[in-house]
C-alpha cells in the first residue's frame, strides 16, 4: 500500500510539476495563432524529455550520482564545463523567468506590480531552498500544480468541436494567414519549453537527494511514463482553451492574464481561482526546481558537497550559490525587463544548448563501469539517437528563426 | 599597423556610422511593421473588451480585470510608440497617420476603461466593452488593409 501511495504521489507531482511558464506562455501563444496545428510537437517534446529523464533518473538510481556529477568525470572537464556553461546560462535564463512567472501570477491576485513583489517572491525562493525539506517542496507545489487541471476542464466546457481540433493535430499544416518559418520558430520554441534542460537536472539530482536505489528505478520509470504524458496533456488543454476562445477572435496572447481568460470564460470565478493557485505553484515549484538546479550543477561540477539531505552548514558553497542565484535573477528583474519576453528567450535559448545537456546523458547511460547490468537497451538507445538527430537540428534552427522571424512576430 | 588593416578598420569603420544613421524603410518593410502594431493594439484591446464583458457577468476578479486592462493599456503603447518611431515611405505617409491615429484612439478607450475599473464604476463596462469591440473591428479591418502596398 505504502509502495502505491508512493507511485501515485510521484505520478501526481510529475503532472502538476511539468508545466512551467514556459510551457504556459507557450502553449497559450501558440494555441491563440496556431490552433492545436503544433500538439505534435508537445507529443514529440515529451516522449523526449520521457527518454532522457528516465536515462537521467535511472543512473542516479543505480549510480547513486547525479548524471552530471558523472559528466565531467567520464568526459572529461572540457566537456563538462561546455556543458556546465551551456545549461547553466538557460537554467539560470529559466530561473529568471519562473521567478517574474510567480510576480505576474502573484499580480493578477493583487493587482501590485510584479516588479514591487520581484523581491518578496525572491525571498521565499530563497526561503524554500534554504529552509523546506526537499520532498515537502516537491510534493505540496507540485499537488497544487496539478489545479491547472482546470484548463482541461475549461477546454472541455468551452464545447469546442473536437473533431475540427483532433484534426488539426494530426495535420502539420498552419493557418492561412501565417508564415512557414513563423510556424518552424514556434514549434522549436514550444519543443524547447518541453525538454528545458533543467527538466533532467533536477529529476537526476532529485534521485540523488531520495536516496533511490536499483529497486526505486520501477517508480522511477512509472512517474515518468504516466506523470510526464499526462504533464503534456496539460499543456494540450492551455494551447486548447486559448484556441477556442482567442483563436476566433484572430487575437494573439502575450500576458499571463491573458492565459487564465478562457478558464474565466468557460468556469467562472471558481475556476479562474483555481488557475491562479496552478499559476502560482506552478511557476513557485518550477522556481525552486531550477534554482536547486543551477546550484546542482556548480556544485556537481566543482565536486562539493550538496543538496538539500545534508545541513546548510556541510553544504555551505551550494547554498552560497542558491542565494547568489537568487540575487542575480532578482537584479535582473528589478530591471523590469519583461518577464515574458525573458520567458521567450529561454525557451529558444533552452533548444539551443539540448545537445550539450542530453549528449553526455546518453553516453554515461551507455557506460557499463557505472551502469553495470542496467545500460541503456536498444530502444533506449535508437530513441535517445533519434532525439539527438531531433535535438541538433532544433538547436541550429534556433538562433536563425528567431532572428528572421523577430521572436515570431 | 598595416595598410591593409587601415582599410580594413576604415571600412568597418565607416559601415558601423552609416549603419547607425536613421534611414527610411521601404514600404514591405514598413507595412509588416505597422502589421505586427496594428495586429498587436488589436489583440491588446479584444482582450481588455472580453475582460470587460466577463467582469459585466461576474465571472472575473476585479483585481485580475483591472492587470488585464492594465496590460492591455501596455500593450497599446509599445505598439504605439514601436510604430511612432518609424518613419513610413512617402507612399504611406496616408496610412502612417492612419495606423498611429488608431492605435491612439484604442489607447484612450483602454486608459478610460482602466479609469472606471479602478475607480469601480461596473455601470460604464458595457459600453466601453461595445466600444473596444468597434475599435478592434477598426484596427482588423486597418490590418488587412495593410496586406497591401497604397492604390
Amino acid at each position: 500500500m505504502k509502495k502505491v501511495f508512493a507511485v501515485a504521489l510521484g505520478i501526481l507531482t510529475a503532472i502538476g510539476g511539468f508545466v512551467d511558464i514556459g510551457d504556459l506562455v507557450t502553449n497559450a501563444q501558440v494555441g491563440a495563432r496556431f490552433g492545436l496545428s503544433l500538439g505534435w510537437v508537445v507529443i514529440l517534446g515529451v516522449l523526449g524529455i520521457c527518454v532522457f529523464a528516465e536515462m537521467s533518473g535511472r543512473v542516479a538510481a543505480v549510480s547513486g550520482r547525479a548524471t552530471f556529477d558523472i559528466v565531467r568525470e567520464r568526459l572529461g572537464p572540457r566537456m563538462g564545463m561546455a556543458n556546465l556553461l551551456a545549461s547553466m546560462a538557460v537554467t539560470l535564463l529559466t530561473f529568471v523567468a519562473e521567478i517574474g512567472g510567480v510576480a505576474l501570477a502573484l499580480q493578477l491576485v493583487t493587482s501590485v506590480s510584479y516588479v514591487l513583489l520581484v523581491p518578496f517572491v525572491a525571498f521565499i525562493v530563497w526561503l524554500i531552498l534554504w529552509r523546506a525539506r526537499f520532498s515537502v517542496m516537491e510534493n505540496v507545489l507540485g499537488l497544487f500544480g496539478l489545479s491547472l487541471i482546470v484548463f482541461a476542464v475549461a477546454l472541455w466546457q468551452l464545447g469546442p468541436d473536437w473533431g475540427e481540433l483532433l484534426h488539426r493535430m494530426a495535420v502539420v499544416d498552419k493557418p492561412g494567414d501565417e508564415q512557414w518559418r513563423t510556424w518552424a520558430y514556434y514549434a522549436v520554441a514550444l519543443f524547447g519549453a518541453a525538454m528545458t534542460p533543467y527538466e533532467v537536472f533536477f529529476f537526476s539530482s532529485g534521485g540523488v537527494e531520495e536516496r533511490w536505489t536499483a529497486k526505486d528505478i520501477t517508480t522511477m520509470r512509472a512517474n515518468v511514463f504516466i506523470g510526464f504524458p499526462l504533464g503534456g496533456v496539460l499543456s494540450l488543454a492551455i494551447a486548447g482553451s486559448t484556441a477556442v476562445v482567442f483563436g476566433p477572435l484572430d487575437a494573439g496572447v502575450d500576458t499571463l492574464g491573458q492565459v487564465g481568460l478562457p478558464v474565466a470564460v468557460a468556469l467562472g470565478k471558481i475556476g479562474l481561482a483555481i488557475a491562479l493557485v496552478g499559476f502560482v505553484a506552478a511557476t513557485l515549484g518550477a522556481a525552486c526546481e531550477t534554482g536547486l538546479s543551477v546550484g546542482y550543477s556548480i556544485s556537481q561540477y566543482h565536486g562539493w558537497q550538496w543538496g538539500k539531505y545534508v545541513r546548510p552548514d556541510v553544504a555551505a558553497r551550494f547554498h552560497l550559490v542558491l542565494a547568489l542565484v537568487t540575487i542575480v535573477a532578482t537584479c535582473v528583474l528589478l530591471t523590469t525587463v519583461d518577464p515574458i519576453l525573458v520567458t521567450e528567450a529561454s525557451v529558444v535559448f533552452s533548444a539551443v544548448a539540448l545537445p550539450l545537456t542530453y549528449l553526455p546523458i546518453l553516453i554515461v547511460a551507455n557506460d557499463e563501469d557505472y551502469m553495470g547490468g542496467h545500460v541503456n537497451g536498444r530502444l533506449a538507445n535508437t530513441l535517445g539517437t533519434v532525439y539527438l538527430g531531433v535535438i541538433v537540428a532544433a538547436a541550429a534552427a534556433a538562433i536563425p528563426l528567431m532572428v528572421v522571424t523577430r521572436m515570431g512576430s | 599597423m598595416s595598410r591593409r588593416r587601415l582599410v580594413v578598420l576604415a571600412v568597418v569603420g565607416l559601415q558601423t556610422v552609416v549603419g547607425c544613421a536613421p534611414g527610411t524603410p521601404d514600404g514591405d518593410s514598413w507595412r509588416i511593421d505597422a502589421q505586427r502594431a496594428v495586429s498587436d493594439a488589436s489583440s491588446a484591446v479584444q482582450s481588455a473588451e472580453l475582460a470587460l464583458n466577463q467582469s459585466s457577468e461576474d465571472r472575473v476578479f476585479d483585481r485580475y480585470l483591472q492587470t488585464v486592462v492594465l496590460d492591455s493599456e501596455k500593450a497599446l503603447g509599445a505598439a504605439g510608440d514601436h510604430i511612432a518611431a518609424r518613419q513610413p515611405p512617402r507612399s504611406e505617409r496616408e496610412r502612417y497617420d492612419a495606423v498611429t491615429g488608431q492605435i491612439d484612439a484604442a489607447a484612450d478607450l483602454v486608459s478610460a476603461a482602466r479609469i472606471a475599473v479602478v475607480d469601480g464604476e461596473t455601470y460604464r463596462y458595457d459600453g466601453l466593452a461595445k466600444s473596444l469591440a468597434d475599435a478592434a473591428e477598426a484596427l482588423q479591418s486597418l490590418e488587412t488593409d495593410l496586406e497591401h502596398p497604397p492604390e
